[in-house]
């Protein structure tokens, strides 16, 4: 049974190490602070600051987006909105969307694209994204509503308060954690995620200016990668790795931190 | 209110931060760029574009030239569907790919086959050179299965372990008409004893990594650009051209990249395996774009042996120049 | 419906919501010099300030509110309908095309001369999954029961954080991995040790190898789940019969959650089944069914990640992609429906 824990353990440590150790040597400053061109793919200088600037610029709207649509289903979920059939057959939906992978968003994304005749764009890359980031948010948002203390919900309503006062007043602050919880895992599999974006968003050497630009993206830097000329690059797509990682793992602090910090207003 | 103060001016700190950070990092790029020639394709191409690209944009500023990579099938795919103005395809285009594209040959380059430098026959191969049927044996038919068979040396029984390419790209159609004048890149078969990777770069460095290994890539993969050298753990197959079983003064010209460079222009290394690599467009050369390669057909030649690569023969430019519309 | 016009005027705290549009109007004028956001976003706000100042009867709001949020939701169940049509739309160029016969069950995949047979690409991706599935499930569920019976409290508080953190590692970085270390490893060490000689180490093996790190985090938050749901109580009559800890586990606590261990299982096969990215990189690019676990292969998945690129050049291949996007998304569906019939009739079995 240790035997099972450590490999678990051991294989996560393994993805760090070797992901940090390379990643760190290969990692300069110069890398964070300039664009592909000049030769990064050539092994020269160079860096990837508009992979990064076009992750953020993908993930950041995804997210706003998949909150605003998310947090008002997982309101609506609760028995005072729907009828609990009704609303198992939502979730339903919600965890089979949850399950599928990545790849299918960005595929439908795709075709949407095509059949409007448009090109790569950042757009589309955030359609991909929202439509994987909502049934995450939404799900985690949802867990933690289930868990509100119905006495609570009950007393705002017998003072006369409406079904949206208090999901918005009452059940919002109780439920505060998860939320932040939620749109916190959201965000970090819209930075990572590189099915969905790789054939919706293309590739770019310059910083995108406007959304329909195609842009590099963090992701699909490390996968793409694998075709380019000189062993040096090898290292750069350590480099690539590892602020990847520096992210996700700064945002699974992150979500600790502001969990606890919005849990003053929870009543036990 | 002093909660509410002091929520309201981290707040606002942090936007006017955030949009400080981003509007500098933007507004150091975008003074009206709205200039931009989107090229993408071949992995064989992708060196020389980016130094005719760095040259084109020193005379010309406010003009962006974009190059990405992804093979010469993404590159023919790209430019069919619009994506980019340029396609760089280092295969020549059957019917049903040129319709409604326009291609102008560019540059010659070649492509050659690499074993790795701890090879057990080494020594052998770098000597007399593999004939014609001795790679399609390898690559294709799958006869000759062990170092030893290859040399006539029953006793060496390790196996050969073949790799070839999965994106559709030049390299692999130009290395397959070389053994073959009729075959195509479906001609390598799906088995599992040829390891199909992505990229040139991929190639290289898995046969350096493969004692064993046996792959094809092109000369600027082979060779390191900046010691004009055979990269580390690489060696270049010398080609028995003429099959006769030695490797002649004429064919052994695989000691530096210049050597081979001087091959591709005097016709030693006959093509296949040196090809000639398009720039491919949809519909007709117009504005910028047409300019672009109008100066890579003049100006860029020059700087093509410096990188490995062959300019065309001046009957060649003036073909391509009349195709370009100039 | 008559509202009350005397009722009171809900002051909504809208100050906070304006400024955040305005900096979003702002940002896209700056950054993606898109004037249209600029615009949209400001009138966004001026509504939003105005709420403010119109009086609105909370019934009203409320029922606004109400009929916006339940629209919402019809939208996502819709977006869940339109997806599937829209994949099914996209196949019909290629089922016109080619026989479901030749397509399903021929091993060709040659799309330039117009051969899309996908049999020996569902079989790989059904080896590689059921072998990550079969490396992944036994350690998956010692370490969920150490973490729930055997492991003191400040153990199991340090052990969770790093399974969170694992299942939030994107997936490129698994493939960097696996590309890093373990092609290299099978090639000269495990394949060898198993007696093939000539593996590349991009197989079938290196991507269940890593397919099974990345399925851990999701059957073992599931089992421990389902493992603390087990009353206390249960557990205590068994003990208290004089069955060892070790008894109690194999007796007591899986037979009281194996519907829940059953459904996590099925939730792994869902996520190894679609996982494109990281065995793309490692699993060798080959449409074939290997002869041994040491040979290339490729899935599904992979199988549009590397193929993506050439989608214009040959009008049947976008078809193409969309049909197995489509076969990838009815499979984790039927799987995904299998967990949750499998949990409600266990649910109704076990009531305690």
């Amino acid at each position: 049974m240790i035997i099972s824990v450590s490999i678990v353990i051991g294989s996560l440590f393994l993805i760090v190490f070797v992901i940090v150790l390379n990643g760190l040597s290969s990692l300069s400053l110069e890398m964070l602070t300039q664009t592909t061109e000049g030769g990064f793919y050539l092994g020269s200088g160079g860096g990837f600051l508009n992979a990064i600037v076009g992750s953020l610029l993908l993930a950041i709207p995804a997210t706003i987006l998949a909150f605003a649509v998310g947090v008002f289903i997982a309101i609506c979920l609760q028995k005072d909105f729907l009828h609990a059939r009704i609303s198992t057959f939502v979730r339903l939906c919600l965890d089979i969307l949850w399950g599928i992978p990545s790849i299918v968003y960005g595929v439908f994304a795709l075709t949407i694209m095509i059949a409007i005749g448009m090109t790569e764009s950042i757009l589309f890359g955030i359609v991909a994204l929202t439509l994987l980031e909502i049934p995450i948010i939404t799900r985690s948002i949802d867990e933690s509503i289930k868990v509100v203390p119905i006495g609570l919900k009950e007393s705002a309503y017998s003072l006369g308060s409406t079904k949206v006062e208090t999901a918005l007043g009452v059940v919002r602050r109780q439920a505060m954690p998860g939320i932040v919880a939620g749109i916190l895992l959201g965000f970090g599999r819209g930075i990572g995620d590189a099915a969905s974006i790789l054939v919706t968003v293309g590739d770019s050497n310059y910083m995108p200016t406007s959304i329909f630009d195609q842009t590099a993206a963090l992701p699909t830097i490390i996968f793409n990668l694998m075709g380019m000329p000189e062993k040096a690059v090898q290292n750069k797509a350590y480099a690539v790795a590892f602020v990847l990682l520096v992210i996700v793992l700064c945002i699974s602090i992150i979500t600790r931190y502001l969990t606890k910090k919005s849990s003053k207003y929870l009543i036990k | 209110m002093k909660t509410t103060h002091k929520k309201i001016i981290t707040l606002v700190t942090a936007m006017v931060l955030l949009t400080v950070g981003l509007v500098s990092l933007s507004g150091c790029t975008s003074q009206q760029q709205t200039n931009t020639i989107k090229i993408s394709g071949a992995y064989s191409l992708y060196p020389m574009m980016v130094v005719w690209a760095t040259a084109y944009q020193k005379n010309h500023t406010g003009l962006r030239i974009d190059v990405t990579t992804g093979g010469a099938g993404k590159g023919l795919s790209d430019a069919k569907g619009g994506k980019v103005d340029l396609g760089m395809v280092s295969f020549t285009l059957n019917a049903t790919e040129a319709q409604g594209m326009n291609a102008v040959a560019v540059v010659t380059d070649a492509v050659l086959a690499e074993i790795n430098s701890a090879n057990p026959v080494l020594a052998n191969i770098t000597s007399t050179g593999l004939t014609r049927q001795q790679l399609n044996g390898i690559f294709i038919d799958h006869t000759i299965t062990t170092w030893g068979e290859l040399v006539g040396n029953p006793s060496i029984t390790s196996p050969i372990k073949v790799y070839s390419r999965s994106d559709r790209c030049g390299a692999a159609e130009t290395w397959v008409r070389y053994l073959n004048a009729s075959f195509t890149q479906d001609n390598f078969p799906t088995a599992e004893w040829l390891t199909k990777v992505k990229g040139d770069d991929l190639m290289s460095k898995s046969i350096s990594g493969d004692p064993l290994g046996i792959g094809y890539s092109n000369v600027n993969y082979i060779y390191s650009n900046a010691t004009m050298q055979p990269k580390t753990g690489l060696i270049p197959v010398p080609l028995d051209i003429n099959g006769n079983g030695a490797l002649d003064a004429t064919e052994n010209f695989y000691g530096t990249r210049s050597n081979i460079v001087d091959a591709e222009i005097s016709g030693a290394l006959p093509s296949p395996p040196a090809r000639l690599v398009y720039l491919v467009t949809l519909g007709n050369f117009t504005g910028l774009t047409k300019d672009f390669v109008h100066w890579i057909l003049t100006d860029g030649q020059q700087l093509t042996i410096a990188n490995g690569y062959a300019p065309l023969s001046s009957d060649l430019v003036a073909e391509q120049l009349q195709i370009l519309g100039v | 419906m008559r509202f009350n016009k005397a009722s009171t005027v809900v002051k909504r705290k809208s100050f906070f919501t304006a400024l955040l549009i305005l900096f979003l109007s702002l940002l896209s004028l700056l950054v993606l010099h898109n004037t249209l956001f600029f615009f949209v976003f400001i009138i966004i706000a001026v509504i939003i300030i105005s709420l403010d100042f119109i009086a609105i009867s909370r019934q009203l709001f409320d029922a606004i509110g109400t009929k916006a949020i339940m629209s919402i939701t019809i939208f996502i169940v819709v977006l869940f309908f339109f997806l599937i049509i829209v994949l099914l739309n996209g196949s019909f160029f290629l089922l016109e095309n080619q026989s479901i016969g030749d397509l399903l069950f021929s091993s060709t995949w040659k799309p330039f001369s117009n051969k899309f047979g996908l049999f020996a690409v569902i079989i790989d991706t059904l080896l590689v999954t059921a072998i990550s599935l079969v490396i992944a499930i036994p350690v998956s569920l010692f370490t969920a029961i150490y973490i729930t019976e055997y492991a003191p409290a400040r153990v199991r508080s340090t052990i969770r954080p790093f399974i969170d953190v694992l299942a939030g590692v994107p997936s490129v970085v698994f493939g960097l991995c696996a590309l890093l270390v373990f092609v290299p490893v099978v090639r000269d060490v495990i394949a060898p040790f198993f007696g093939a000689n000539i593996s590349s180490g991009f197989c079938v093996f290196t991507a269940s190898l890593i397919l099974s790190i990345m399925v851990f985090p999701i059957i073992i938050s599931l089992c421990i789940e389902s493992f603390s749901s087990v009353p206390l109580a249960l557990k205590e009559a068994s003990l208290s019969l004089g069955a060892t800890k070790w008894e109690t586990v194999k007796k007591v606590l899986f037979r009281a959650s194996g519907p829940g261990v059953l459904s996590a299982i099925f939730l792994g096969f869902g996520r190894a089944f679609g996982e494109t990215i990281a065995v793309a990189m490692v699993i060798g690019n080959q449409e074939l069914i290997p002869s041994s676990l040491f040979g290339p292969g490729q899935t599904l998945a992979s199988l549009i990640a590397n193929n993506y690129v050439e989608i214009n050049s040959i009008p049947l291949l976008e078809s193409a992609i969309i049909f197995v996007a489509l076969i990838l998304f009815l499979v984790v569906l039927v799987f995904n429906l299998g967990a949750y019939l499998i949990m409600k009739k266990a649910s109704q079995r076990w009531k305690y």
